[in-house]
């Protein structure tokens, strides 16, 4: 290799590092504005709720774990944590199942899908205001439902003020959230080859081993993000809860943010602070684990 | 390009930047203000330290004149009340008593309502010369009521309009009124207008008649009222307001040229021709807020709309409501204890007020002062939960005694966010974390003693004066001798009774007992009625509705139930046995009807016995109350043999602390604040009557001074009571907690109407309870 040819390829290495560290920059520069945000309004402020959980209400005397101590005893966090575990518990596998469900079959229907598409995505669009209306008219004391039950001759059930509120938000939350989870399975379905299925066709596979054997092996990188996504908005149910039964609803639908909330509002700073960690701590670890369990499943 | 993407990518991280800032600022700060250079400036400008009611004249020159309330001293002012002249009134005749009240013409011809010597009637319409002479005024309507024996008839309103024209309104009230002879004796007008506090159309008696399921009946004498505009040449009555403005506030009538504007309860005026007397179309006017009751209008030269109410002063311009003094300004009209009688407007925005007080009236004048800055090391932010004329009294007493110095008042609740106090008080959270908090903090409504234990408030030991303030109150609020907080208002709920009698009540159990052993209750209004029944045959108790059977006694028990945050089941089982033992004796539960408006506010339309706490030991062997001011205890003061104990319960002695104070550790006003809480407890603030009884001996014994003149001049027995007597039973100060309060009424009333068994009622409370208790775990 001569002299010039060495040079000749140093120049082009210094280009191409050259233009990578430009193509560096400018992705960053793009990312700035969306890294800002993220900095300012939920990395910096998790810090200061980091340390907050480490001190008085007021920010100002060191108290160490005498926050997380008095949450982990505390009976409400306890109920909260429970009730919250038990809804994604319950919630995430059957909003999956749900939506997957429907993504096969606006697909099987093929051209028609387009309006049930539509037509799932609507509750997406309702504002929560309105559902908790239709909340009211439904599951009332006198309401729809009541009604319903009681000309039937059965006993009128008090949805709201007894475990039944549970389930209540149950369906609520699917119906929903399973539109927006159908739209995230159309997606990771069309992301599957054609020609995969012509193989399994070729080699005799039936509906079932194809669904089995192909389809679901390849829907598990979208599982993992329909999963972590489901299981965020999975909070987000508490706006329901809350509007229709006010801070302190019946034991079953009581939800940490509930509890989060009810802390503001008395002044419970370092408990508050010291239970969003623990929380935060806990979904870090859940989808860390789910993550890792997918991807060995990929590999 | 590459320029251009760098200033593409500065300029996005520049508005998030400054989104986020602005954002973080007005959020943050629930008390922020804006500041403006220049103020308005108040001035006192009442002609005579003489504490007196004066009313307030403007002339056609623009020029002031103000009579006392005998008229005997008349006071010119040709430089909006720079100086005065003072000069001989009317009133220096001796002829000339009882006057009840003036108005002038557009001349300053005075005319007046006498009352007759020998008693506190009124009786004659006059025009009153300068020398103190009197001629009668024809007006047959008036006068005929006048000369009817079988009734007492009371001027409203009056006033004199330009063109001899005269608005004058007035109701008679029947002499007897018993329940063999029903007063109403003319028939009720085909649309008899009501607004609820009086009848507006003419001839209309409003007599309600209740007859009860025994047969009994009731009359309620709400009196026949006449309101007219009236000729005063001719005595006619030119039109029937009642009639043709059903909703006119009774306010001042404000007139423009050969136009009279009345003002009506809902932000509009009604124009009147007086020429013609005809009625013109309303026109649309708002002070813009809450508390725009009162509100008196007033023109400029340019015939510009001015308002000024509790709310503020400003101007309607292009039917659009413009604030010129806001309502958080520390001026002596924002409040229920300063109302507005005259409000004149002179050119540059410079306007006059009289303000009525208690016991007399001031005079204000308010200029724009450009040159005057705001001066931030005198900026005192003051907040409360909801918006509270007691604060505002505060308020303004603090602003007189500091005129230098600028308050800002927030309440949290209001119109705008729908009185939703879970939002009002994140607020405030939000605020005291971030160090932007108010400087004194009203802790009403909120948990004090949370607030104190977090350490957002300031020891305010050493620093407020307390040493008048009952020892008794004190003694709750010091611990460990600290004192972050303290009352400025006080109630305490208690069973009245005839001394003696009330020695064998010494528990809510004993209470029930007797009365489960006594006789029904009785259902009437009347208070002679009542009265009439013999003393064997008068139930145990006076209540009004389920609602006051909590009020008085859940205070009383709460101490005892709710321990360590738990409830103690032997205790509430006693207490709902209890509840449910008066509740069926009297009906009270069953008996009542709740509305529940779209707004989320119960109202109770009926229920219990129907009969005023007022007159309850007079009526009933018990009565209860709750001590909310000095004239809740005239009824006890007046009465021989008659005292008072705490509402019997397990713990005796309870009492309700009210406008509890406190000041915000990151104040930077820490003396500015002092003071502020130091006119809260002044012998002024404390003498003002508002809710609640005064915490220190100087405020009671003013406002019972205050109150027994009144007393005197109608001919009434003072009254007299050794306060003592009633701090000796403050013994555990209770803050009311509305969630716990409504929840157990709730659970209660379930129980009582048959809804629930006790079983069930008790776990009904406990699982209401066990999130919101385990929280303060």
């Amino acid at each position: 290799m001569s002299h010039i040819e060495i040079s000749k390829k140093n120049s082009t290495h210094k280009k191409r590092k050259h233009a990578k560290n430009r193509e560096g920059r400018a992705a960053f520069l793009f990312m700035l504005p969306s890294l800002l945000g993220l900095s300012i309004f939920f990395l910096i402020p998790f810090l200061d709720t980091i340390r907050r959980s480490f001190f008085d209400a007021m920010g100002k005397n060191f108290i160490g774990f005498e926050g997380y101590a008095s949450v982990i005893k505390n009976t409400a966090f306890q109920l909260a944590s429970g009730n919250t575990a038990k809804f994604i518990a319950i919630c995430l596998p059957l909003l999956l199942l749900t939506s997957l469900t429907l993504a096969l079959l606006v697909r099987i229907v093929k051209g028609k899908g387009k309006i049930f598409k539509t037509l799932y995505l609507l509750p997406m669009a309702i504002p929560v205001a309105s559902i908790v209306l239709l909340w009211q008219v439904l599951f009332e004391d006198k309401g729809i439902l009541n009604s319903f039950l009681t000309a039937l001759g059965a006993q009128p059930v008090n949805f709201m003020g007894s475990s039944a509120a549970f389930w209540v938000l149950i369906f609520t939350y699917l119906w929903k959230n399973s539109g927006y989870n159908m739209i995230l399975w159309l997606a990771g379905l069309d992301g599957i080859s054609e020609s995969l299925y012509e193989a399994a066709k070729v080699d005799g596979a039936n509906t079932r081993q194809i669904f089995f054997k192909v389809t679901l092996p390849n829907l598990l990188p979208t599982l993992s993000l329909v999963a972590v996504l489901a299981m965020l908005s999975s909070f987000k149910v508490f706006r329901e809860a809350y509007l229709v039964a006010g801070a302190y609803p019946h034991d079953s639908i009581y939800l940490l943010q509930h509890l989060f909330n009810n802390w503001f509002t008395s002044l419970e700073i370092t408990k508050l602070c010291a239970a969003a960690v623990m929380l935060a701590i806990a979904l870090l670890i859940v989808i860390l684990l789910m993550q890792k369990n997918l991807s060995d499943t990929n590999d | 390009m590459k320029l251009f993407r760098k200033i593409l990518g500065a300029a996005l991280c520049g508005t998030i930047l400054l989104t986020t800032v602005t954002a973080c600022t007005k959020q943050a700060d629930p008390t922020s203000s804006s500041t403006v250079s220049g103020r308005y400036i108040q001035t006192d400008i009442t002609p005579s330290t003489e504490n007196d009611n004066y009313t307030l004249l403007q002339n056609t020159d623009g020029s002031l004149a103000v009579y006392n309330s005998s008229l005997s001293k008349k006071f010119d002012s040709t430089d909006l009340g720079e100086t005065w002249k003072e000069s001989a009134g009317p009133g220096t005749n001796p002829n000339l008593k009882n006057i009840y009240g003036v108005s002038a013409d557009e001349n300053g011809n005075l005319y007046g309502i006498l009352g007759s010597v020998d008693d506190s009637t009124q009786n004659q319409f006059v025009k009153i010369n300068a020398d103190g002479s009197t001629a009668p005024v024809e007006i047959p309507a008036l006068t005929e009521a006048f000369e009817d024996q079988s009734s007492t008839v009371y001027a409203n309103y009056f006033q004199v309009l330009p063109g001899n024209k005269a608005i004058i309104s007035f109701s008679s009230y029947a002499n007897t009124g018993s329940s063999e002879e029903p007063i109403a004796e003319e028939p009720a007008a085909e649309d008899p207008t009501v607004d609820g506090t009086h009848a507006e159309s003419a001839g209309a008696s409003l007599t309600t008649q209740d007859t009860g399921e025994d047969g009994s009946t009731s009359y309620t004498d709400f009196g026949k009222t006449v309101s007219g505009l009236f000729d005063l040449t001719t005595g006619e009555e030119l039109l029937d307001i009642g009639a043709n403005i059903p909703d006119w506030s009774q306010s001042k009538v404000y007139y423009k040229d050969d136009t009279a504007y009345f003002s009506t309860q809902n932000n509009t005026l009604i124009p009147v021709t007086l020429s013609t007397a005809t009625v013109g179309s309303s026109i649309s006017v708002s002070s813009g807020g809450l508390y725009d009751y009162g509100t008196s209008y007033n023109f400029s030269k340019d015939g510009t709309i001015y308002s000024a109410s509790a709310n503020a002063v400003g101007k309607t311009v292009n039917d659009k409501y413009e604030s010129i003094i806001s309502n958080t300004a520390p001026f002596s009209f924002g409040s229920q204890n300063n109302y507005i009688q005259n409000f004149l407007v002179f050119d540059n925005d410079t306007f006059v007020m009289n303000v009525q007080q208690m016991t007399n009236s001031k005079i204000y004048k308010y200029v724009y002062d450009p040159n005057a800055t705001v001066d931030p090391n005198k900026t005192l932010s003051v907040w409360s939960l909801y918006d509270d004329f007691g604060i505002r009294s505060i308020i303004s007493e603090f602003a007189q005694s500091n005129p230098d110095a600028t308050v800002t008042y927030t309440y949290g609740a209001s119109e705008e966010n729908e009185y939703n106090t879970v939002d009002a008080i994140n607020a405030l959270n939000t605020a005291l974390l971030a160090g932007k908090g108010p400087d004194i903090i009203s802790l009403d409504g909120l948990d004090a003693e949370s607030y104190a234990e977090k350490g957002t408030l300031l020891d305010l030991k050493g620093k407020v004066d307390t040493s008048k303030v009952f020892p008794e109150i004190m003694s709750g609020f010091e611990k460990d001798g600290k004192l972050f907080y303290l009352p400025t208002r006080f109630t305490a709920p208690v069973l009245m009774g005839d001394n003696g009698k009330l020695d064998t009540v010494s528990t809510l159990t004993d209470l029930a007992s007797s009365i489960k052993n006594g006789p029904d209750a009785v259902a009437s209004s009347d208070p002679s009625q009542l009265t009439a029944i013999p003393e064997n045959e008068r139930p145990i108790l006076s209540l009004n509705s389920f609602y006051d059977l909590i009020n008085f006694s859940w205070p009383s028990a709460e101490p005892s139930i709710l321990k360590d945050n738990a409830f103690d089941k032997d205790a509430l089982r006693t207490y709902l046995t209890n509840i449910k033992t008066i509740s069926d004796k009297y009906n009270l539960a069953t008996n009542e009807t709740v509305n529940q408006g779209e707004d989320g506010t119960t109202t109770i339309i009926s229920g219990g016995m129907d009969s005023a706490t007022a007159y309850s030991s007079e009526q009933s062997v018990y009565g209860a109350t709750d001590l909310s001011s000095i004239m809740s205890l005239a009824d006890v003061a007046n009465r021989p043999n008659t005292t008072y104990i705490s509402f019997p319960d397990s713990s005796n002695g309870t009492w309700k602390p009210l406008y509890n104070l406190g000041i915000s550790s990151t104040t930077k006003q820490t003396d500015l604040a002092t003071s502020f809480i130091n006119t809260a407890l002044s012998k002024t603030s404390q003498s003002i009557s508002s809710y609640g009884l005064p915490v220190t001996q100087e405020g009671i014994d003013t406002q019972l001074a205050l109150i027994n003149k009144t007393y005197k001049e109608y001919g009434l027995d003072e009254i007299s009571f050794d306060a003592s007597a009633i701090t000796k039973l403050l013994k555990t100060p209770v803050s009311e907690d509305y969630t716990v309060s409504y929840k157990i009424m709730e659970a209660a009333r379930n129980y009582c109407d048959g809804s629930l068994d006790l079983g069930q009622t008790i776990n009904k409370i406990e699982q209401d309870f066990r999130s919101y208790l385990a929280e303060r775990g």
